[in-house]
């Protein structure tokens, strides 16, 4: 007994229904999927900057060295790298980098000092500069023969194609999986509609407009969305930590980590809320879309 | 025919469900600010049909509805919970929401038209009290007797003071005792202003009481006025 206290919850049981009982689970496993969906997106676009910056005006030279340890064509080339206005800055590898940057691929006993490897110069062009990298390569290969440029620009645009589409298509499946959550909460709508139509049939005749009855089933999607969204959200995010700890240092092998900045920490907490205010008016909507067809 | 002024008023109405039969025809009445009229008849006689017209609940397929001097034809979706507000109505079926509590249920009225929480307490309160089931406030409809179920639907239509108040077979299932009760409470509800139509297949009822009564026939309103010397009479409201 309790004196007749008239509690300010809900008129319509709508929590107590099916829909109500497993929607935030479903809402929950849809949150954590969009979240590592928009987390991958912001990760591979945090990856794409790095990646224009560290090959953007930059192009190796590769000089053939027919003994593969001589360094005069190479010193011939440098000579000339550096006299082009559009040039700032052209540095050989020094031979035992290289060997070093071989040894993880042929293993520690492999012979290298025997192979007959070219010499690679890294060359830093000016800003805004424009090279001809075609007439480049012709003066090159006339000083030495053989003499070849490899073009970051162009191994880069194709990454960046591929890093485009890998964000468009990250981004697609935290739009679905977001719209699953909203969806279901419109499902849910629908199903209280259904369910509680007696109720609600009383409502109306004590004058209940239809505002009072649809902002009933707002407040339900709220709570689904709220009771899924923020544990899913949440565990993505944990899942996120995780997987930045194991992710590799930098930009190591071209594979991008899951380190976010803290806006897009932001982004990320912003996810359930959105979603719960677009599930709140979808379901505001369907509320009232099906009561304006009764009486 | 034409009707008198009054808190109701119907003009030739006739109504038919979908392509059904039609199940009133041409029915003309009008219903005075603070009068009390019974409306009798047989089961399928049309009684629920033309209550359901006056709480709202239908659109007449023909004919002309007036509550409050408006042509309800005529109300746009949002004009219409207004006008319900005013009217109190209690079913045979008692519609009390079954997860809420007598008071709860009670409350409702006043918390669609968004009265303070004190004063909901206050009110729902007395009024359970005022018809015998102050022990009762915190049960769930399941717990209720139909008599203490009909008390708390007639106390949840008059807890808002409507202007009209429409009950259908308000003493169907319930006892004699009960039904006496539950007539006089409507009759000091009247006495305040409150304008009352009670349907009832109980004729018996009906002439205990000295209310005009109209009475409807296969969907023709075929008597109106007190029960005794009206018979075979047509309505020409």
């Amino acid at each position: 007994m309790n004196g007749g206290q008239v509690r300010a919850a809900g008129v319509l049981p709508l929590g107590r229904s099916a829909g109500g009982r497993y929607g935030p689970w479903i809402v929950a496993a849809a949150l954590f999927v969009a979240t590592l969906a928009t987390a991958a997106t912001m990760a591979i676009r945090n990856a794409e900057q790095g990646w224009r910056t560290a090959l953007a005006g930059k192009i190796t030279v590769q000089v053939p060295a027919p003994t593969g340890l001589s360094d005069e064509p190479a010193a011939e080339i440098v000579a000339l790298l550096r006299a082009t206005p559009a040039i700032a800055e052209a540095e050989a590898i020094d031979a035992a980098v290289a060997r070093a940057l071989l040894e993880p691929w042929l293993g520690a006993g492999a012979e290298i000092e025997t192979l007959p490897l070219p010499t690679l110069i890294d060359v830093r062009l000016r800003p805004d500069a424009r090279v001809d990298i075609v007439a480049l390569e012709v003066a090159l290969d006339a000083t030495v023969p053989g003499t070849r440029i490899d073009d970051h620009g162009i191994r880069l645009a194709h990454v960046l194609r591929f890093a485009l589409a890998l964000q468009i298509f990250g981004a697609a499946v935290a739009a679905i999986f977001g719209l699953i959550a909203i969806v279901t909460a419109i499902f849910a709508t629908r199903a209280g509609l259904s369910a509680h139509r007696e109720e609600i049939g009383i409502l109306q005749l004590i004058g209940a407009w239809d505002g009072y009855i649809a902002r009933q089933f707002a407040a339900h999607a709220r709570n689904l969305s709220i009771k899924g969204g923020i544990p899913g959200c949440a565990l993505a995010a944990g899942a996120l930590i995780l997987l930045d700890r194991y992710a590799p240092d930098g930009n190591a092998f071209m594979v991008p980590g899951m380190t976010l900045s803290p806006i897009q920490w932001v982004v990320l907490a912003c996810l359930p809320p959105v979603v719960t205010a677009i599930a709140m008016a979808a379901a505001r909507m369907t509320a009232v879309r099906a009561l304006s067809r009764v009486m | 025919m034409t009707a008198e002024t009054g808190i109701v008023q119907l003009e030739d109405v006739g109504l038919q469900y979908g392509s059904g039969p039609e199940v009133l025809h041409d029915v003309s009445l009008s219903l005075e600010t603070g009068s009390f009229h019974f409306l009798t008849g047989a089961s399928g006689a049309g009684k629920t049909s033309l209550l359901r017209l006056l709480y709202l609940a239908l659109r007449p397929t023909r004919g002309t509805v007036r509550l409050f001097d408006r042509d309800v034809s005529r109300l746009g979706r949002k004009q219409r919970p207004p006008l319900r507000r005013r009217i109190g109505v209690v079913s045979q079926e008692f519609g009390l929401i079954s997860h809420l509590t007598a008071a709860e249920n009670v409350a409702l009225p006043l918390r669609i038209a968004k009265a303070g929480a004190g004063e909901i307490r206050e009110n729902v309160t007395d009024l359970l009290r005022w018809v015998g089931l102050g022990r009762e406030l915190d049960e769930l409809p399941a717990a209720l007797s139909d008599g203490q179920k009909q008390r708390v639907a007639v106390a949840r239509a008059v807890i808002a003071s409507p202007d009209l108040l429409i009950a259908d077979e308000p003493t169907g299932n319930v006892d004699e005792n009960v039904a006496m009760r539950l007539i006089h409470l409507m009759e000091e509800l009247n006495k305040v202003g409150t304008t009352v139509v009670v349907a009832t297949h109980d004729e018996s009822l009906v002439g205990r009481f000295g209310h005009p009564a109209y009475v409807l026939d296969g969907g023709e309103l075929v008597r109106a006025g007190p029960l005794e010397g009206m018979r075979g009479e047509r309505v020409e409201a």
